[in-house]
């Protein structure tokens, strides 16, 4: 993530953050060199918004993102914070994809019964999972 | 610092993701816990028809109020006294960091988008100092200032496919 920052909308009534990420890798699909992401809260002055949930931006950090598509060519990303991994190192420093869920999230399956919270796991082998998935679908991965 | 990007542009992976997830809807507790100096009043959005797919007398009005308030199963319930109340009421001057609790039926800012169901935001000063209501004093100094919730009108029609993915619930 190269770039982050802050404003209201037009309207004045909520804080946005938006951010411009440099590529790295794509695992499946097309993604640009360059791509910028908006989400809903930040800080502005001292007034700070908490939009619980939603994508998180800090400066700095490396992360895999899960985007859909939107309109002219937009992205944004999959599934609110469910879409977001922060990549980070281990103690041997290898590589770990860790999902950034919200403390005290709860997950349910269809019948009510909680499903077990993503946990991290390491970056490539969350990557050839889905690069797997996507070539069994039809989806040819990005190497 | 770089990310890796993974763009989807077939419906397809993307629901298979989603099970891949699990399957699954989510629900979010607010974390760390809030807590506030004083019971906070929340104006539930009193427009007529309430959340239209809700086929009962004002659109699930009285219900929300309820289940707010509520002695019985709801925050009301966990505490002596009254720790949080609510009253229906005009959502028209909704807007972030006005420190005035609301809960609207639609989505003002059309944050929730696809599977989301609700969404929660609070509003807090990075000093601890009150948050300014716009021509009045300033509230008492409390964590959240500023909790609003939004949804989308079709709140129904949208559960379902929100049980496949995510959504946010007011904590």
């Amino acid at each position: 993530m190269v770039e982050v920052s802050s404003f209201w909308n037009r309207e004045h009534t909520a804080i946005l953050t938006e951010a411009t990420f440099e590529v790295e890798d794509t695992v499946v699909g097309v993604a640009p060199a360059y791509l910028t992401l908006r989400t809903f809260g930040g800080r502005v002055g001292d007034l700070r918004i908490e939009a619980h949930g939603f994508p998180r931006f800090v400066l700095g950090e490396k992360l895999l993102l899960f985007l859909e598509p939107e309109q002219e060519g937009a992205h944004k990303v999959l599934g609110y914070l469910q879409g977001q991994y922060r990549v980070r190192n281990d103690g041997q420093g290898r590589p770990i994809a860790e999902p950034l869920f919200d403390t005290g999230a709860r997950i349910l399956r269809p019948d009510g019964t909680l499903a077990p919270a993503p946990r991290p796991q390491a970056l490539a082998e969350l990557k050839g999972q889905l690069r797997e998935i996507a070539g069994r679908v039809g989806r040819p991965a990005v190497r | 610092m770089r990310k890796l990007g993974l763009s989807l542009a077939s419906l397809t992976l993307v629901a298979l993701l989603v099970l891949l997830a699990g399957s699954a809807s989510a629900y979010v507790l607010l974390s760390p816990n809030r807590t506030w100096d004083c019971a906070p009043d929340y104006i539930v959005d009193n427009r007529a028809g309430g959340v239209p797919s809700i086929l009962d007398a004002d659109g699930g009005r009285t219900k929300t109020l309820n289940a707010i308030t509520s002695n019985a199963d709801a925050w009301n319930s966990e505490s002596s006294g009254t720790v949080i109340k609510a009253h229906a009421g005009s959502v028209a001057g909704f807007a972030l960091g006005d420190s005035i609790p609301m809960l609207n039926f639609t989505d003002p800012l059309s944050a929730c988008t696809g599977t989301c169901l609700a969404a929660t935001f609070t509003v807090t000063t990075a000093s601890g100092a009150p948050v300014r209501v716009p021509g009045g004093s300033p509230t008492p100094t409390s964590s959240p200032t500023r909790p609003a919730t939004t949804g989308p009108r079709r709140a129904r029609t949208r559960a379902a496919p929100a049980a496949r993915a995510r959504s946010t619930s007011k904590g």
